[in-house]
């Protein structure tokens, strides 16, 4: 009787030798996944455009706006506004990553880190990040360092709050078995609580970059600074130049889904998703 | 007579509850409780549900602090956890982004083991819980009794010296959780470590015990104390094995029966 049970179980739970690299198929369904959807909208833009029902000079059709696109691409003017936008992202989140995490892990382990900082954190959270931006550049002047600081203290605000919590959430039960196990102090630190938290603490980066992202559009546009692409569509707005805008804000979102669905969405399918540390739907 | 390897003297325990909002009250979950352990013994402790049997579990593995007491193991005092001691918990707590072998390091690693003898003492082990070909899957793909079986395998590769088990089957299904008794008393016969097991089940402490201590309810008191004098190998059905359940179940419903009685006369 257990016998035959325990035969059962082990065939259920068996296939020990873990699927190791994807199949070109997942690619491809993946991208279909996630292309289809977007290709719906782009068609139904391209028919209502056409129809004329907008002014073409406010709504222009979407062949119009790659053509513009493709120019501008020619021209070398994108390629440089989308590297200097997204140098600004990466360097300003990178920065708010190591102080946010950092933070984040001492105020879950730490009462007294925790009483310091979280009356300043829920302070400056409720505060949109543009709203200091003139501040900043009060500080620092229209220069590249106020872009940064604002969207590193943006960043940081969501990383530190996220990582923070999945720490103070991580489940007794894994830190008492660490304990039991022999890990104390940095060990228990960095064996058990921040891979725990990890999930949390991605949660943290994603939220972390998309709200930096939304800034950093604003402040470019706000300072003026000559490059990148929230200046672009701010500048075309003087020339009425509305397939520059456009072209300018998919450019944006082409960009942000890039960073969530490829960069964000790899790493957590190389490390929670993998240890099953995510609900499947 | 050789000193018992674990003595547990007068201990107590109060938990100091945070209500919220500056509000605080205690509970007593431990109330001077003494037991002894001896060399390569298997002994349950069995007391209905929330009577504190985790609790002391706790405090015996260093994971939570005794209010007053005294624990003492091979004639040290313990006052927090240790190599010396492994743990197997209810819900596993195996670290879900290791796998299962490195699950099983864990410990190792940590007691500074050389790396170089990490594969035979793992293969050994995980032969041991019957998973040889398991040691590269990732726990979540684990059925709930193979987990525990990491988690007994986990808690012995380092040696420790006591092996503490808290309700380690109440999650599982009643046939696995038979097999796994079985598991557990062959490893015992051949490891011959000196294990303290916690349950509620009364079938499952006649089947393992060398000795069953009874608790009473919250605050949780030693209320008796019984050696199972049965052969092993032990059979569930055997005219002996049922008087002893017999008794014990007796036992634990005249100690409720009599606490309610108690508790009734202190009624307002
Ligand atoms: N960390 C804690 N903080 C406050 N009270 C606690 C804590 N842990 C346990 N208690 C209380 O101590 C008492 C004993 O709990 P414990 O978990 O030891 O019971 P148990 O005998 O293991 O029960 P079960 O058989 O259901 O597992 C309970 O009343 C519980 O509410
Ligand atoms: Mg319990």
């Amino acid at each position: 009787m257990a016998r035959a049970t325990e035969a059962t179980i082990s065939r259920e739970g068996g296939e020990p030798q873990a699927r190791s690299r994807a199949a070109p198929s997942y690619y491809l369904s993946a991208f279909l996944d996630n292309f289809i959807p977007l290709a719906f909208v782009l068609i139904l833009w391209e028919v209502v455009a056409r129809l004329e029902i907008i002014h073409p000079a406010l709504f222009p059709t979407i062949t119009e706006i790659f053509a513009k696109m493709w120019e501008l691409t020619l021209e070398g003017i994108f390629l440089r506004d989308v590297l200097h936008s997204l140098a600004r992202l990466l360097s300003s989140v990178f920065f708010a990553m190591i102080v946010g995490t950092a933070c984040g892990l001492l105020m879950g382990t730490s009462r007294w880190a925790e009483k310091i900082i979280i009356p300043p954190l829920n302070f400056f959270l409720a505060i949109p990040g543009i709203a200091i931006f003139p501040i900043v550049i009060l500080w620092f002047g229209l220069t590249e360092k106020a872009i940064v600081f604002t969207l590193a203290f943006e960043a940081s605000l969501s990383i530190m709050l996220n990582t923070w919590g999945g720490v103070k959430s991580v489940d007794a039960s894994l830190i008492n078995a660490g304990r039991a196990l022999g890990a104390d102090g940095y060990r228990l630190f960095y064996k058990v609580l921040i891979p725990a938290a990890l999930p949390a603490i991605i949660t943290g980066y994603r939220q972390g970059f998309s709200r930096a992202w939304r800034i950093l559009v604003a402040g470019e546009m706000l300072a003026s600074i000559g490059t990148g692409i929230g200046f672009r569509i701010f500048e075309a707005r003087a020339f009425l130049a509305s397939d520059v805008m456009y072209a300018g804000v998919i450019v944006i979102g082409v960009l942000g889904f890039l960073l969530e669905r490829v960069a964000l969405r790899s790493l957590e399918i190389f490390t929670v998703q993998r240890w099953g540390m995510l609900r499947e739907l | 007579m050789a000193r018992p390897k674990l003595i547990v003297r007068d201990l107590s325990k109060v938990f100091t509850i945070d209500e919220g909002f500056g509000k605080f009250s205690s509970i007593t979950a431990i109330d001077n409780v003494g037991l002894e352990v001896n060399e390569g013994e298997l002994v349950t402790l069995i007391g209905p549900s929330g009577c504190g049997k985790s609790t002391l579990l706790m405090i015996l593995a260093g994971l939570y602090d005794k209010t007053s007491g005294e624990v003492v193991l091979d004639g040290t005092p313990i006052n927090g956890p240790g190599l010396d001691r492994g743990v197997v918990f209810q819900e596993f707590a195996l670290f879900p982004w290791l796998t299962v072998r490195n699950n099983i390091c864990f410990g190792l690693k940590n007691k500074g083991i050389p790396a170089g003898e990490h594969d035979r003492i793992v293969r050994h082990y995980l032969k041991m819980v019957k998973l040889e070909e398991f040691e590269k899957i990732y726990p979540h793909r684990l059925s709930g009794g193979m987990k525990q079986r990491v988690g007994i395998a986990r808690a012995l590769a380092y040696s420790p010296e006591l092996l503490l088990m808290d309700e380690p089957f109440g999650a599982l299904d009643a046939q696995t959780r038979t097999s796994l008794q079985q598991m557990l008393v062959d490893i015992w016969a051949q490891t011959k470590k000196t294990i303290l097991f916690v349950t509620h089940s009364v079938r499952e402490a006649v089947f393992l015990s060398d000795r069953i201590v009874v608790l009473s309810r919250r605050p949780s008191k030693v209320r008796a104390i019984i050696e199972v004098k049965l052969p092993r190998p032990r059979s569930r059905l055997s005219e002996p094995f049922l008087r002893y359940e017999e008794e014990l179940e007796e036992l634990i419903a005249r100690e409720l029966a009599e606490e309610g009685a108690e508790r009734g006369a202190h009624a307002p």
